[in-house]
């Protein structure tokens, strides 16, 4: 509880932090305007008409759902790759022959492009949200298996020896010793498990699915609608910006404020 | 009555012998130090002592209530502030938490922290600021027996004074006992009933040494003339191989 | 307050010689007094001057263009008189070894400068080319007394000293576009000035800031060091140079709209330096008083932005007057006042006038730029907008000039 409020006490000083974050996107944005200017506004629309669509879209109905289909694909997949690649991360952690065992593993999957993935997943699992969550799966599990993984790997064996020395009950030991160094580990690799999943879940649907986000996106291809286009990808990287920097981003920063 | 015995204490790490049937017993109130060269064994003694290794050959039989640990490099746990690092060796004694805060706040005062240092993490102290903690975690919880893992080793001679009062006040205080280990013979000196040298190869006890007059009396003038002393002795020229001058 | 405390202040590093004139009276004492004495009266009289002229009672017509000529002025004129005491007062402190500007020097100095708006408001009887040279021989002056800064082996200030050199070009090429000898806007060659005086005056704040904001907690006891982030303030100096350069060759243009934009947004960003590490130092009121001058240059840009984007360039030169009136004449405030105490040996402190100087100063600032959000009380605001940006300097005769006409109360020369 102590904890939240002082990451809500925190957080304004944190977004006013954010205003040279906003200056270089602006900047960004005006390099956009330029080549809107140069190309025209088939190839590339002007980021002001962009937003316009943008703010259309956000007031359409039909688009909100693909948008909370899209969600539910990603927060299952990624809710899924959380849970076994942490807790599955873990226990590889502590046992030295589970984790010999896992790495090749894991090079394995992390070495399979995520394309060849979804090729599999359609023929085992059909065109639907079953492909897209197991692809989702299958690109971010590892990502945070190798994060708990190496959390346990790296406990400190002298704070174990000191904890010891003052005899530590057991739940002490585990919250106050081995919970924060792991978890510095492994919340790291959630954030960029989310980023991943969030990215994969519309390559996946714009391949294997007729709704959600990334088949709005195949849609908008197939009739040359570029401000539609950019509008779903500027909500695709705005949503991703907003979970990463206003949700995880503070709540990180207060975590490991030990740390820097 | 409450005292450390140890047996006929061998240590052995895989083939190899580290020490070799030490016997000594610290008694209520003492402050026993073992000198020795480096890597003659010393920190796999006074971990055997403390319980953080097992015991395969010999004896330790430990009778004190409660016992503590300074390490040598500090050991505090980077996620914690300077208070709650101390408190938490009274936590762990399943203490109150607002009354291990307070008593944590009490003795960082004493140990010379500042108020302003109570919020601070590990990684923004300077080393003399992490060993004070270091010692008024050992020593908020009241042991009546306290191991020292060369705490002093990296630290100015202010501050090691400073360090020595404290720790001989609390003997006073509390009858507390220590075994402590250093290379530092003058320190040894300045602190210890006995001294117990460790010879390596394997680790073996060669002689002990006994000072009788009280700590609070020992001086400059007492302690550089019984260290004077002490290196004449055939054994400590030997063990710590003080003749290799000569030998060039 | 101990003595011994303040002795510690500013005595210190102030400068390691004085000159050995005699008889130098208070007000020539340091480079800030003369100007402070004649700046503020200025500010009054030439906005009084130009109530009159706009409203048609005072006929002076300026070669035909007075809004041109006003923003001359007020861009201009005023500039070498802040600048002066900036350098005058701040340079010796800087580089130690610096001898300081005072007496009859001094007095020569500022006769120049008087000389230079007299020439100014007399322009349709004198002529244009007694005031470019008047007007050009002051800045170029200025530039000669801070070429150390410029020659500095380390570079420390090295900024400063080039700013300045643009500006003179920039002033130059102004008079030159008047004259008929360049083909370029005059107008638009002022935009151009009013961007390299924002320019400096960023850098002139990032050293203004820690100065005063330092000062302010070891004299409150708050035991933690502020520091304004060099990447801040160049973020903002190439984002305002960007919007200059476009500015002056596409005024129009969209893309210009949004580089506008990133320019409030990384003028604000100044500010997140004030959140210190362990202490809390925006309750300390001048820490909230610079804090407004970033904040009026932001929402400035960022409004100019926002109309260049929506294509209303009623709004664009309406807002301008966050950055002019607001930014720049809150800096120059500012300067002014911690000047004013520190440097005539006081502690940096806040009363209910300093509260009302920089109040007004903001008050007349949305009053003057948020008009084309209130057309239909566009006359009233123009003239209550200029009398509350008078106020202040009303404010600042009564508070200060007494120190500026004394000596130091600490016993120190200068």
């Amino acid at each position: 509880m102590k904890f939240f409020l002082k990451i809500l006490k925190d957080f304004p000083a944190y977004l006013w932090s954010g205003w040279g974050a906003v200056a270089s996107i602006l900047l960004f944005i005006a390099f956009w305007d330029v080549g809107n200017q140069i190309y025209g506004n088939l190839v590339l629309p002007s980021p002001l008409e962009t937003f316009k669509t943008l703010y259309a879209m956000l007031h359409s109905k039909d688009i909100l759902e693909q948008i909370d289909i899209t969600l539910y694909r990603a927060s299952v997949g990624f809710g899924l790759s959380l849970l076994f690649g942490s807790v599955l991360g873990l226990i590889a952690g502590f046992f030295a022959t589970a984790s010999m065992m896992s790495r090749p593993i894991v090079t394995i999957l992390v070495g399979m492009p995520p394309i060849a993935w979804i090729v599999l997943a359609m023929i085992w699992f059909g065109m639907g949200d079953e492909t897209v969550i197991f692809t989702v799966v299958v690109a971010s599990f590892p990502i945070i298996f190798v994060g708990a993984l190496q959390g346990t790997r790296t406990l400190d064996g002298e704070l174990k020896e000191m904890a010891d020395s003052f005899a530590f009950p057991w739940h002490m030991k585990f919250i106050d010793v081995y919970f924060p160094h792991i978890f510095s580990y492994i919340f790291p690799a959630w954030v960029s498990g989310l980023g991943m999943a969030w990215k994969i879940v519309i390559m996946a649907e714009l391949l294997a699915t007729s709704d959600g986000m990334g088949a709005e996106l195949a849609i908008a291809r197939s009739q040359l609608d570029t401000p539609t286009a950019l509008a779903l990808v500027t909500i695709m990287i705005g949503s991703l910006m907003f979970i990463e920097y206003i949700i995880l981003e503070p709540i990180k920063r207060e975590v490991e404020l030990w740390r820097v | 009555m409450e005292s450390l015995e140890v047996k006929h204490l061998t240590h052995h790490f895989g083939f190899t012998e580290i020490l070799h049937n030490i016997n000594f017993t610290l008694k209520k109130g003492e402050v026993v130090s073992i000198v020795g060269p480096s890597g003659g064994g010393k920190t796999t003694l006074l971990h055997l002592c403390a319980g953080l290794l097992d015991v395969a050959e010999g004896e330790v039989n430990n009778s004190f209530k409660t016992t503590a640990f300074a390490f040598q490099e500090g050991r505090l746990l980077p996620w914690k502030n300077v208070i709650e690092n101390i408190a938490i060796a009274l936590l762990a004694r399943g203490e109150k938490k607002s009354v291990a805060i307070q008593k944590a706040q009490e003795i960082a005062l004493k140990f010379g922290l500042e108020e302003d240092d109570f919020e601070k993490f590990p990684k923004d102290l300077s080393g003399g600021m992490k060993q004070r903690v270091n010692f008024a975690r050992a020593l908020v919880v009241k042991p009546s027996l306290l191991f020292l893992d060369e705490p002093f080793s990296a630290l100015d001679i202010g501050l090691k004074r400073e360090l020595y009062t404290h720790l001989i006040e609390s003997c006073e205080e509390n009858d507390m006992s220590i075994l402590f280990i250093t290379h530092d013979l003058i320190e040894a000196i300045r602190l210890s009933d006995e001294i117990l040298l460790l010879e390596a190869d394997p680790g073996h006890i060669v002689k002990t040494f006994k000072y009788d007059s009280p700590k609070e009396k020992r001086d400059d003038a007492f302690v550089y003339k019984e260290s004077a002393k002490i290196v004449q002795d055939k054994e400590i020229i030997e063990t710590f191989k003080l003749n290799t001058l000569e030998l060039k | 307050m101990s003595n011994q405390k303040e002795e510690k202040l500013h005595a210190t590093n102030h400068y390691l010689y004085y000159p050995d004139e005699e008889d130098i009276p208070p007000y020539l004492a340091y480079g800030f007094r003369p100007i402070f004495l004649l700046l503020a009266p200025y500010f009054i009289l030439s906005m009084a001057l130009w109530g009159l002229v706009w409203s048609g009672y005072l006929s002076i017509p300026f070669i035909d263009n007075v809004l041109q000529w006003h923003i001359y002025e007020m861009l201009f004129g005023v500039l070498t008189a802040g600048v002066m005491a900036f350098l005058t007062t701040g340079l010796p402190e800087l580089f130690p070894g610096m001898v300081p500007l005072v007496g009859k020097r001094l007095k020569y100095i500022m006769i120049l400068w008087i000389a230079g708006r007299v020439s100014f408001w007399l322009i349709d009887i004198t002529g244009v080319y007694l005031t470019a040279i008047l007007n050009l021989t002051m800045l170029a002056w200025l530039i000669w007394f801070a070429k150390d800064v410029v020659l500095d082996k380390l570079q420390r200030h090295a900024s400063l000293g080039y700013t300045l050199v643009v500006i003179f070009a920039v002033e130059v090429w102004f008079f030159a576009s008047v004259l008929g000898w360049s083909e370029s806007n005059s107008m638009s060659i002022l935009r151009v000035a009013l961007g390299a005086i924002v320019v400096l005056i960023l850098l002139a704040m990032r050293r203004v800031n820690m100065e005063a904001v330092n000062e302010l907690m070891e004299d409150k006891e708050i035991d933690d060091i502020y520091i304004s982030h060099p990447p801040l303030t160049n973020l903002a100096i190439f984002a305002v140079t960007l919007y200059t350069i476009v500015g002056y060759f596409y005024p129009t243009n969209s893309a210009l709209g949004w580089i506008a934009l990133a320019s409030g947004a990384s003028i604000i960003a100044i500010t997140s330096d004030y959140n210190l590490k362990d202490k809390f130092i925006l309750n300390q009121p001048y820490v909230i008083y610079l804090f407004w001058i970033f904040m009026l240059f932001g929402l400035g840009y960022g409004l100019i932005g926002w109309s260049i984007l929506f294509n209303d360039a009623n709004g664009v030169s309406s807002f301008r007057h966050f950055i002019t009136a607001g930014g720049l004449g809150l800096a120059y405030l500012m300067v002014m006042i911690t000047i004013g105490w520190i440097h005539t040996g006081r502690h940096l402190t806040s009363n209910i006038y300093t509260h009302f100087m920089v109040f007004f100063i903001v008050l007349a600032t949305f009053m003057r730029g948020l008009i084309p959000f209130f057309e239909e009380y566009s006359t009233q605001l123009y003239l209550w907008s200029a009398i509350a940006w008078v106020l202040p300097f009303v404010l600042y005769i009564k508070v200060f000039f007494r120190f500026l006409l004394t000596p130091r109360i600490d016993g120190i020369k200068g």
